[in-house]
């Protein structure tokens, strides 16, 4: 059992060690040395991993390529733009105005995905900005405005379209208003994009947890974290969902897609 | 070139319940556990042509899994009210430290996010791993001392912030390891 009291001091086998043996990637002769090295705990950690093969996700081949496709290395940060939150305060003052005109257009006819994507349009915004969410389903990777409402446990993918913006926050917003921030991983320097108006597969994926929707995935261009953030939490304050639409309809830096959750 | 179907099949029938298996232990949740997983093997895809060079290619996919596991340790914060950690799945029936309920756990995993990358992957691979100090530094890319060190520094950083005496972190970095294992195993189906 790892502990403090009684180090690994190579008194018996590491679970890297046993993993190694037990995976068949041992020669002869460290299997030996393993195997006499072995103790009770280590023989228990190899019933364990026997035990957890029943309960280990199945392989998606097709989806797993896929996500490799949308994966990139390109995760390198920059320093956050000297851009002031308090830009976005006569736009949400537009857009409080302008929410109460559009709602029912952005809310209506369409049950499942809506958003300034939702309705499967590819042309770009004024600045080129376009976030476009994928849903990696078994072996495949949809759209996610094609009206397949999602839940807890779907895996999503990301591209974005920065059109002449060279960084990227993307988050989403949930039913209850709770704020998440997926790029970037940490800190509170923006994504860096090459800005070369190339749709770009973000790293990695995420998977929905069970808060209710509708769950909007924001993509903020040339911002920082804190200042995206404090300006997702000002347009979900003003008017919910709509607001955050309406934000991102309205700037140039941002846009956004809507989901529904089942 | 890129791992044909037949070769990521055998590399996933071999590898892929001990890395979700690990995940799971560091996780605590099964969901961030698949999807370390999947990232790991989306690594293992993009990267076959270095992955094919290991001679432990699980020694690979610890190093791929560590950076997952940390980056979610590390989003924690934003993902508090995301995550449905149990107490009983993390200190199990045998803790006895039933004062503040979840807040040991949290202490820990808030103990490492704060930590340096490289005191992180040395506590993992520590407590997580079982691993000597010389596997450790093998890992993460230190000197044994270094590693030593960092650990230490850790451990001082623990018991400040948590007020409690050595013993008692102990008991903590203990009930995160199998007996993790144990209840989710257990529990897994639930």
């Amino acid at each position: 059992m790892p502990s403090l009291q009684n180090p690994n001091n190579g008194d018996r086998p590491s679970r890297l060690a046993l993993g190694r043996l037990h995976t068949g990637e041992l020669a002869a002769d460290e299997r030996k040395t393993v195997q006499d090295a072995m103790t009770d705990g280590s023989r228990a950690y190899l019933d364990e991993l026997e035990a957890i093969k029943a309960h280990t996700p199945a392989l998606g081949i097709a989806g797993l390529r896929t996500a490799a496709d949308l994966a990139t290395d390109s995760t390198a940060v920059i320093p956050p733009p000297a851009n002031n939150w308090k830009m976005y305060i006569p736009v949400l003052l537009l857009a409080a105005i302008f929410v109460l005109s559009i709602l029912p257009t952005l809310l209506g006819p369409e049950p499942g995905l809506i958003g300034t994507d939702g309705g499967g349009s590819t042309a770009l915004k004024g600045g080129g900005a376009a976030l476009l969410v994928y849903q990696l389903h078994n072996d495949e990777a949809l759209r996610a405005y094609e009206g397949n409402a999602l839940g807890e446990g779907d895996a999503l993918g990301f591209r974005v379209n920065s059109g002449s913006h060279t960084s990227l926050v993307l988050m989403s917003v949930d039913g209850r208003g709770a704020i998440t921030v997926f790029y970037p991983r940490e800190g509170d320097a923006a994504v860096q994009l090459e800005g070369t108006g190339e749709t770009t597969p973000l790293p990695g994926t995420i998977v929905l947890d069970g808060a209710p929707g509708p769950e909007i995935f924001v993509a903020v261009f040339d911002s920082s974290v804190a200042e995206a953030r404090t300006s997702l939490e000002q347009a979900y304050s003003s008017s919910g969902a709509g607001g955050v639409l309406t934000w991102a309809q309205m700037a140039d830096n941002v846009d956004a897609v809507s989901v529904e959750r089942r | 070139m890129s791992l044909t179907d037949a070769e990521l099949t055998k590399l996933y029938d071999q590898y892929a319940h001990v890395i979700y298996h690990r995940c799971l232990s560091i996780l605590g949740n099964e969901e961030l556990a698949r999807d370390a997983l999947q990232e790991t093997f989306v690594k293992v895809l993009r990267h076959s042509e270095d992955f094919r060079g290991q001679s432990s290619p699980l020694t690979w996919m610890y190093r791929i899994s560590t950076n997952h596991c940390l980056n979610q340790i590390r989003n924690r914060k934003g993902r508090q009210e995301k995550l449905h950690v149990r107490r009983e799945e993390i200190i199990g029936e045998g803790m006895t430290r039933p004062d503040e309920e979840g807040g040991d756990r949290a202490m820990i995993m808030t103990l490492l996010e704060g930590a340096d990358e490289e005191t992180r992957k040395c506590v993992v691979h520590t407590y997580f791993d079982d691993c000597t100090r010389s596997e450790v530094a093998e890992l993460v890319g230190l000197s044994v001392p270094t590693v030593r060190k960092r650990i230490n520094g850790f451990l001082h950083a623990a018991r400040q912030a948590m007020g409690v005496g050595l013993d008692d972190v102990v008991l903590l970095l203990i009930s995160l390891g199998p007996a993790l294992n144990n209840a989710l195993l257990h529990a897994g189906d639930a």
